[in-house]
């Protein structure tokens, strides 16, 4: 098992498989396709641009590097969290403001958030693999690679 | 569990420092929705170590289309509304979603109605642009403002030098609701200088061409741009492009915006990293499959009455050789309709409308590929090319 302390910037607990991109996520352009608004209501990636187009997020620890794009970021973020189809949580290397509001709206109005870890350093981004089990503590930080 | 109760938690780990009226606001004096407002921007400001919550002097919204298939923000929205809650600052939003075109758009759009009751309930300012910063709600230089929609964010930021982050969707709406925002990111000094040189060696210049590459190149650093003379509308044309390959909130260009008199001043020094953009770079972004073109669009960022009628004068005329759209700012739009070049858009073919082609297009035949000479729509649409201005009018035939 390997232990990385980053940066809170949501609280909460979660696990589940990694997922890893390199690529910056745009959630607007990924979650505002007919796959994801009408029945069935998956939380895959649709954005044509993105290496992790077509996959389903949900209950995943998404690792990746910023969110970028739209400002209707946290409407996505949020939808999913209220439905219950949100990943369990994020660790990203640099966390902007859209990205951390999206975590957060779901906490504040639902009491369903994101947790979400800032990571900086290059090693925790070069042992993870997709498919790892990871375990996350918001709180206080805690990454650990089962 | 009662909002109150939830509030006095939250208040014994908060680190920020509220004002005693913001306290009693959290503690849900104003309201159930009106505490979580409050408590929503003390999360985000402590996320980012904000030490307080600071005035703003206007709001831009982003949420302006009703989608059927979400509900969380608009239960949220008609929280707020119920509770009797009102902007406390001049507050725009942004464009209609084209409900009416067709009837699909009609199903996805099933809350549009309400949620404009909802809206014109909380005070909004009913601009229904992105385009809110030439007329409804213009910044000045410096002013503190939270606005959401990432290509209003970067004029306002950029062009204007008025100060907001990228504020999401909500977030925008609990600052209008109590007219602060914390102060963190592009509202410090600090954060606003300039990080990577962007050097152009171009000679026909296209400008979201330009700004999509930026953005793609720079994510969420702040670029300086060489001098060249961009017009406003060439502003807001390659900001919308950088803020949707990028998460670019502020850029500068060398002379030209309010915050780079020069290059010493806006780095603070000399620039870490420089980057090279050439027209081989802008050439590669167009379209080689011209032939599959079903429609072409123009307007996003929506487009100005100047902008309309300097295409308009192509067209005038002749006649298009496919369905072409102008979408434009409602209020520009008013003023391009009483001219005789509107006239003769509409005579080439042109249809005219005041919504937002990202939100009405994205149902149609799986054939239908678009063209346009939008770097941000061509980020978001699926099935859509990239063209330099004369790229589209040549697929219409007009050129």
């Amino acid at each position: 098992m390997a232990e990385y302390f980053g940066k809170r910037i949501v609280g909460g607990r979660g696990e589940g498989p990694a997922i890893v991109t390199r690529m910056p996520v745009n959630f607007t352009a990924a979650f505002t396709k007919i796959q994801n608004i009408f029945p069935g209501r998956r939380a895959e990636i649709r954005d044509r641009h993105h290496d992790l187009f077509g996959k389903n997020i949900q209950g995943s620890v998404l690792v990746f590097p910023t969110c970028i794009g739209s400002t209707h970021s946290g409407l996505v973020l949020l939808e999913i969290s209220y439905r219950k189809v949100a990943p369990a949580a994020m660790i990203v290397r640099a966390a902007d403001s859209l990205l951390a509001s999206g975590a957060i709206l779901g906490q504040v109005w639902y009491g369903r958030g994101i947790p979400l870890i800032e990571y900086h350093n290059d090693d925790f981004y070069d042992s993870v693999r997709p498919g790892d089990f990871i375990q996350i503590d918001g709180d206080s930080g805690k990454i650990s690679i089962l | 569990m009662s909002a109150s109760h939830r509030t006095h938690i939250y208040c014994r780990e908060m680190r920020m420092k509220l004002e005693q009226e913001h306290e009693n606001v959290l503690r849900g004096e104003d309201g159930e929705a009106m505490a979580l407002a409050m408590k929503t921007l003390v999360a985000y400001g402590e996320a980012f170590g904000a030490k307080r919550l600071v005035p703003i002097k206007s709001a831009h919204l982003t949420g302006s289309f009703g989608i059927s298939p979400f509900s969380a923000y608009y239960q949220i929205l008609g929280r707020l509304a119920d509770e009797g809650a009102k902007f406390k600052v001049p507050t725009t939003l942004n464009p209609r979603p084209g409900r009416d075109l067709n009837i699909i758009n009609r199903l996805i759009f099933g809350r549009q109605k309400r949620l404009e009751s909802c809206y014109s309930a909380l005070g909004i300012t009913p601009n229904y642009s992105c385009v809110c910063y030439f007329n409804a709600n213009v910044p000045a230089l410096g002013d503190r403002i939270a606005w959401a929609e990432s290509s209003a964010v970067q004029y306002a930021n950029s062009a204007l030098g008025a100060r907001t982050n990228r504020n999401s969707i909500l977030i925008d709406v609990c600052g209008a609701v109590t007219g602060l925002t914390p102060e963190f990111g592009y509202l410090l000094d600090e954060n606003r200088r300039g990080r990577v040189l962007v050097r152009i060696k171009i000679d026909r210049m296209d400008p979201p061409a330009l700004g999509y590459i930026i953005g793609k190149t720079v994510v969420d650093r702040v670029p300086v741009i060489e001098h060249y003379p961009f017009s406003r509308e060439e502003l807001k044309n390659m900001g919308g492009a950088m803020a949707a390959s990028g998460g670019v909130a502020l850029f500068h260009v060398e002379g030209v915006t309010p915050e780079a008199p020069d290059m010493k001043t806006v780095f603070d020094g000399s620039p870490k990293e420089t980057i090279t953009i050439t027209q081989a770079d802008l050439d590669a972004m167009r379209s080689k499959n011209t032939e599959k073109i079903r429609h072409v669009i123009f307007g996003c960022p929506q487009m100005t009455a100047d902008e309309a009628a300097a295409l308009a004068e192509r067209f005038a005329g002749k006649k298009t050789a496919l369905p072409v759209w102008f979408c434009m700012i409602p209020d520009e739009m008013k003023q391009f309709e009483q001219t005789g070049l509107f006239r003769k858009a509409r005579e080439a073919g042109v249809q005219v409308y005041d919504h937002c082609p990202l939100a009405s297009l994205p149902v149609r035949k799986k054939s239908h590929t678009v063209l346009t000479n939008s770097g941000k729509l061509y980020y978001y649409l699926e099935n859509t090319e990239y063209g330099a201005t004369d790229d589209c009018l040549r697929a219409c035939g007009v050129l």
